[in-house]
């Protein structure tokens, strides 16, 4: 007997490639390529990056689409249709998903209350130093400075963070509770816009003072770098996490596309507008950290700015080292600490950051850039020409990345710009940071709650209610004092083991265990671009090898360097109790009876 | 790098893009289909047996 329930379909196909792109590009679309890719060679990077996405990245996302076409049917289902052995899977990316979406919608929060806060340029009152929005949000508005960086300390939640919690998992649940029919709708606003407004900030990003310097340093290419392992894994990580590879969001779009419609050239659309648009972000953000660096560069980097607080963490850096262990360079710096320990009257290892930021010069921390400047050049630091300075103000700067991109750098460089132009672009770079969050948040919620639909049977909007009151109650821990340390460690974990996992379980389910002959031919059959032997190859032997290469370096760097400076206990809670927890579930849902009539009918 | 950065993904994107305006049109899209089947099975084995 087959189900009588009919499937939803997306109405058109520009409403499924919309959510698919709405869902793969989301925030680390704007704070995590252009980092990366400054770090790892510039404009060099883009050729790694490029071959990344040919084999690897469109090859799992037509696996991630056909599954879901061929099956009709969200992650769980689907892989259990594959395989029956690995459902397992299915619920991993779910799982994996969830955990995502939970702190996910915390960011959103932030952006919800910077937003409001845009208004009044409420991140730098008058008269507040210019570096003041990174006080602002570690202390007064994430409070995480009280913790002490503990990440037991809870000390309590966070109000403003809460209620912007509570307004996102509502305005999740609106779009998703009448299924893909409104998400349809929703997507045709929330893909497009953030694209105009990313369009607009270029605009103004473009003719800001040092752009260029910015745009530079994003897009110079420094071959040198091409053959280094660590530049080939960066860019096939970046890949794989920017493409929403491994949340189960995608395999349950692609279960309500009718049965004749494309796999292929939707992929090929989903993974090149999501690229582009990081590439297209990216100068954006470094037109605006180049503005920033020069503008400090101006100020004579005085202690306010953010070099003056890197060359602050460097000389903190050296209390701990013993006279033996300096080189030539740091001699100097370590007289420099041990004057200005000499004038606080403290002892050298007693000092404090803030009375080593106090205590020094601006010429100091000038001369901290010209020397980092010299030995990337290669040359004497009285060589080092002011151009040059200034770009390495600008690397200096660019090396923040994640929430400290948007939440602290953008808001410093929005403070300094003219007049209006602070509400005008801190308003329209907020509204676009919700918009490109929101369609990826809604994609994970639907995906899980396509799966236990699919499962279960349950009532979908029942189903919608549940998983979005869990996920707020989830979601509160990160609104706690100690929020942003619990999220720096679960994101950390779920993203190293988590995803990479499901992806390389995805890659040997289609390329190993289920015919992958019988996949590619029913792919072809509906698409407009066929896929050939390349595909298969890339599916069998590229993406495994650099999944498997990559999970065995992150476990040799966890065991070897554990993840920042956090007590063992919060990264086993947070980091391999919560991936087990994942899998252990995973399997417990497998082995529940499924709620549904399951028997299949051949297409 | 801006130049072949911009070649490959947004030129890319757009031969993609003719190519779904010339083929497709929304294939299977509009089309009143009501596909209310389960998915095809593997190898029609029943998964709940």
């Amino acid at each position: 007997m087959s189900d009588a329930i009919p499937r939803e379909r997306w109405s058109r196909r520009s409403s499924f490639v919309l959510a698919a792109l709405g869902s793969a590009v989301g925030l680390g679309n704007l704070w995590r390529f252009p980092t990366v890719a400054a770090q790892n060679g510039g404009g060099a990077f883009l050729i790694p990056y490029f071959i990344a996405l040919l084999t690897a990245g469109i090859p799992l996302l037509i696996v991630e689409f056909g599954l879901g076409h061929m099956f009709q049917r969200s992650a769980p289902m689907a892989c259990k249709k594959a395989n029956k052995k690995f459902e397992w899977v299915g619920w991993w990316s779910l799982g994996c998903g969830a955990v995502i979406c939970f702190y996910y919608c915390v960011i959103m929060s932030w952006a919800w209350n910077f937003l409001v806060s845009a208004f009044t340029v409420g991140w730098r009152p008058e008269g507040k130093a210019e570096d003041y929005p990174v006080t602002y949000f570690d202390e007064t508005f994430l409070r995480v400075t009280e913790t002490g960086s503990d990440p037991g300390n809870f000390i309590g939640v966070v109000l403003p963070i809460l209620i912007g919690l509570a307004v996102t998992w509502l305005v999740v649940y609106w779009i998703i509770s009448k299924g893909v029919t409104r998400v349809g709708k929703v997507v045709m606003i929330t893909v497009p816009l953030p694209c105009l407004l990313l369009v607009v900030l270029f605009v103004r990003a473009i003719t800001l003072p040092g752009a260029m310097t910015g745009m530079d340093l994003y897009l110079k290419p420094d071959f040198s770098r091409i053959l280094d392992a660590n530049v080939w894994l960066a860019a096939y990580g970046q890949i794989f996490f920017s493409l929403s590879i491994g949340f189960g969001a995608l395999i349950a779009y692609a279960s309500f596309l009718p049965r004749k419609s494309d796999i292929t050239n939707n992929s090929l659309i989903t993974s090149l507008g999501n690229c582009g648009t990081s590439f297209f972000a990216g100068m954006v953000v470094f037109s605006i950290i180049g503005f920033l660096a020069l503008s400090q560069a101006d100020a004579g980097f005085n202690n306010d700015s953010i070099v003056a607080s890197e060359y602050t963490k460097h000389l903190s850096a050296l209390k701990e080292k013993s006279a033996g262990e300096l080189s030539a360079a740091e001699k100097a710096d370590y007289e420099i600490l041990s004057a200005i320990a000499k004038s606080e009257g403290a002892e050298l290892k007693d000092i404090k950051d803030d009375q080593i930021r106090s205590a020094i010069a601006p010429e100091q921390t000038k001369d901290f850039v010209r020397g980092q400047a010299a030995q990337t050049l290669g040359i004497a630091p009285q060589e080092v020409s002011e151009t040059e300075i200034n770009r390495k103000a600008t690397e200096i700067v660019a090396h923040q990345s994640g929430p400290g991109l948007a939440f602290k750098m953008f808001p410093i460089a929005i403070s300094k710009m003219p007049g209006i132009w602070q509400v005008i672009v801190g308003v329209l770079f907020f509204v676009m940071l919700l918009m490109l969050g929101i369609d990826s948040a809604f994609s994970l919620v639907e995906g899980l709650v396509a799966g236990l639909h699919d499962k279960f049977g349950f009532n979908r909007h029942r189903t919608t209610v549940l998983v979005c009151v869990t996920g707020f109650l989830a979601g509160i821990p990160f609104c706690t004092y100690a929020g942003l340390l619990w999220l720096d460690i679960v994101d950390h974990w779920i993203n190293a083991y988590g995803l990479v996992g499901v992806g390389l379980m995805e890659a040997l389910l289609i390329g190993w265990v289920y015919k992958t002959a019988k996949f590619r031919k029913y792919v072809n059959e509906r698409s407009e671009i066929r896929i050939g032997i390349l595909w298969t190859i890339c599916l069998k032997v590229i993406t495994p090898l650099v999944l498997i290469t990559t999970l065995i370096l992150a476990i040799t760097d966890e065991f070897s360097q554990p993840y920042g400076d956090y007590p063992l206990w919060s990264l086993i809670v947070g980091g391999w109790l919560v991936i087990a927890s994942i899998i252990a579930a995973g399997f417990l849902l497998m082995r529940m009876r499924s709620g549904r009539d399951e028997t299949i009918e051949e297409v | 790098m801006l130049g072949i950065g911009s070649a490959f993904l947004y030129g890319g994107l757009i031969c993609c893009l003719i190519i779904a305006k010339k083929h497709g049109k929304g294939a299977g899209f509009n089309e009143n289909e009501q596909d209310d089947s389960n998915g095809i099975d593997n190898d029609v084995e029943d998964v709940k047996s």
